[in-house]
Order: C-alpha cells, then sequence, then structure tokens
C-alpha cells in the first residue's frame, strides 16, 4: 500500500488544483469490483476480486482501515461483481470456469464459505439444466430483495450445445425454513 | 433448509450484457450493455425494467436505448425512483453529454458513474494514458465538465467509480494489481 497525491492538472483550458488522492495497491488482484452505497445511514464500501491465489478476496473499508477477507479459495473468480443492495445486503457474483457462482453474506455462521461461514456460496442456477460443459464465460449480475432473496441476471453464449439458446435468463433464489 | 430457484429466460440471442442489478419494492431494475436485443438498436446499450412481482418475461419494460459509441460507458440508474444519468463521452473533443435527471438520487452506481448526496454526478472511465475521473457541474446538464486525470502512472482498464459522501473512490486494474483511488 502506498499514498500518492495528485498535484496540479490542466483541464478545459484552464489550471486548477486537482483533488488529492490516495491510492491502494492490491498486488496480484485482477477481476476487481467495486461498490459503494449509503443505506439506512450505513456506508458501505466493498471491493470483490480475485486475489493472487486465485481466491474470491473481500476487501471492507472501514473507518479503521481495510479488512481483507478470503470468501472462497481456488474459485478462480472473473467477471466478478459485487453489490449492496438497499437493505443493505452483499452479494457478490462471478464466473469461474463453466458457472456463475454466488456469495451471499448471511453472517452469524449459518453459510458454507468466508470466514466463520458468514458467507453462503454456491452455483447460480442454470437453466435446462446446463452443467459446466458448453457455456462461455459470460456476466452475471445480482442483487437482494427485502426478504432476502436474490435475483440473478446472465447471459449464456453457450458453445456446442443445443438444448438452450443464447440469451439472458432471470434466476431467483430463496431460502425458506432452517 | 428449503432452497428454491425459478429460472426464466428474458429473450434469446445475442444479446447485451447485463451491467446492473437494483431492487426497489415492487420492482427489479437492470442495466443493459450492447448486444442486439428486441426494441433495440444493435451494439447501444439498453435499459430495461422489471416491474411488479416477477411473474412473466413478458413484464419486462424497456426504458432504453440511449446512444453510447463504445463500451466503457453506460448508464447509472437510481434504484428506488427511475431517475438516471446516462454518460456519453467524445474523449478527444473533451466533451460530455448527459442524460437523465437527479431529482432524488440515492448513492448507488456501478459501471463508473455514480451520485453524491449533493445529486452531483461523477463518472468515470480510462485511457490509454491514465484513469480519468470526470466530475460535473451541480446544476445542470449542460454545464461543463471538470475532467481530471486521476492515475497516470500506466495504462488501465476496467475503472469503476463509487462515492464515498462527495469523495469519488475508483478502482481499476493494472497488470498484475488492482488499484484503488481515494479523493481525500
Amino acid at each position: 500500500m502506498r499514498s500518492v497525491n495528485a498535484l496540479i492538472l490542466f483541464s478545459l483550458g484552464t489550471f486548477r488544483l486537482a483533488a488529492a488522492w490516495d491510492f491502494d495497491i492490491l498486488s496480484g488482484a485482477s477481476e476487481a469490483s467495486l461498490v459503494t452505497r449509503l443505506t439506512a445511514g450505513t456506508q458501505y464500501r466493498y471491493i470483490a476480486y480475485r486475489d493472487q491465489s486465485g481466491s474470491l478476496a473481500l476487501r471492507t473499508c472501514t473507518s479503521r482501515g481495510p479488512v481483507t477477507k478470503t470468501i472462497s479459495s481456488g474459485m478462480a473468480p472473473s467477471k466478478t461483481s459485487v453489490s449492496v443492495s438497499r437493505y443493505g445486503d452483499l452479494l457478490i457474483t462471478f464466473w469461474n470456469g463453466g458457472k456463475y457462482y454466488f456469495a451471499f453474506h448471511v453472517g452469524n455462521s449459518d453459510g458454507n464459505c468466508g470466514p466463520a461461514s458468514e458467507f453462503r456460496c454456491g452455483p447460480v442456477f442454470l437453466p435446462d439444466s446446463l452443467d459446466t460443459v458448453g457455456v462461455l464465460e459470460d456476466r452475471i449480475v445480482g442483487t437482494v430483495d427485502g426478504i432476502s432473496q436474490q435475483h440473478f441476471i446472465y447471459r449464456v453464449r453457450k458453445a456446442g450445445v443445443s438444448h438452450i439458446s443464447n440469451g439472458l435468463y432471470y434466476v431467483t433464489r430463496a431460502y425458506q425454513g432452517y | 433448509m428449503r432452497i428454491s430457484e425459478e429460472d426464466q429466460t428474458l429473450f434469446s440471442g445475442d444479446g447485451p450484457v447485463p451491467t446492473d442489478l437494483g431492487f426497489a419494492t415492487g420492482k427489479l431494475q437492470l442495466s443493459l450493455f450492447g448486444g442486439t436485443m428486441p426494441g433495440f438498436p444493435a451494439s447501444r446499450p439498453a435499459l430495461a425494467q422489471r416491474m411488479g412481482t416477477f411473474q412473466g418475461a413478458d413484464m419486462w419494460q424497456a426504458l432504453g436505448p440511449y446512444f453510447v459509441p463504445h463500451e466503457g460507458q453506460s448508464t447509472w440508474f437510481d434504484q428506488d425512483n427511475q431517475q438516471k444519468i446516462h454518460y456519453d463521452f467524445d474523449f478527444a473533443n473533451e466533451s460530455v453529454l448527459v442524460y437523465g435527471n437527479a431529482s432524488q438520487p440515492e448513492a448507488a452506481g456501478r459501471c463508473g458513474a455514480d451520485l453524491d448526496t449533493a445529486m452531483v454526478p461523477s463518472v468515470a472511465f480510462s485511457t490509454a494514458t491514465g484513469v480519468v475521473g470526470v466530475v460535473k457541474a451541480a446544476d445542470g446538464v449542460t454545464n461543463p465538465w471538470t475532467i481530471e486525470t486521476v492515475d497516470s502512472s500506466a495504462a488501465f482498464t476496467g475503472v469503476q467509480l463509487g462515492l464515498v459522501g462527495t469523495k469519488r473512490w475508483l478502482a481499476y486494474q493494472g497488470a498484475g494489481f488492482v488499484k484503488v483511488a481515494r479523493e481525500q
């Protein structure tokens, strides 16, 4: 991590003092997604990314500094997307070599991944029992509603399969009971 | 615990890439980029919205398209009130065009654009010489934008922007690292 301040810039024909910036470098990181959101009086700042070991990592920026957690080891995420719903729910989605996956923050050790099992991780349902073969890398986005139901939209581009169509697909996912 | 999943096809074909999804009471909103979609010009970004109680693909309603010439530009929309900002750069001419209104923005956004609590939109994009942040004047669509080079230490890609209060945060990809720039 290092800090650098930007200085003077030339903009639109006039000199002016540029904003000062701090820079953090996440070495070896890629496929990052940033989200900031103020909701219900809480300011959320998350960066989800693939770390240098190929794991899904999450950096939470707090007033006391950044906290980095490994959410799912060796998942080799790409096309990562992180969102915070208006209810404050954190949801990460990504591609992993043939499937779309999600990591949903559930807290209270109710999950199956992440430190203290605070995340629920798993594949996102693909249409018509499509499995890991025959899908090209693409993007998925997701969000969470007020009853913790997750909503996903992803694009499918097939390669060598005939029983599905290319297109956009919408999936909902809900946990019911215990 | 029982997990229920259902899926449906929004449309078939070589469609646009989903770039953002937001939920508000009774509405699920999706922003898309590019592709070809019924009702949308080819290679143009689209903004689509899903209304109601999520029953049936025909409940999707197109709100776009808007005109953006290339990827790296996007659409921002307010998840509650449908207010949206669309930004369009002509970097060679240092011009920025913005559509939409911002009367009651909520601090949320992806794809390199966001609104602060004072309703000032910010967008960010990368060029071959550096990450560039852009801030528009607060009082109108047509006022000049301030273009600011944030980081010219290398060529970067995939710049994203968020706002913490009025301070811009950027995340962008370098060669073997991700860099996060936080406005002081």
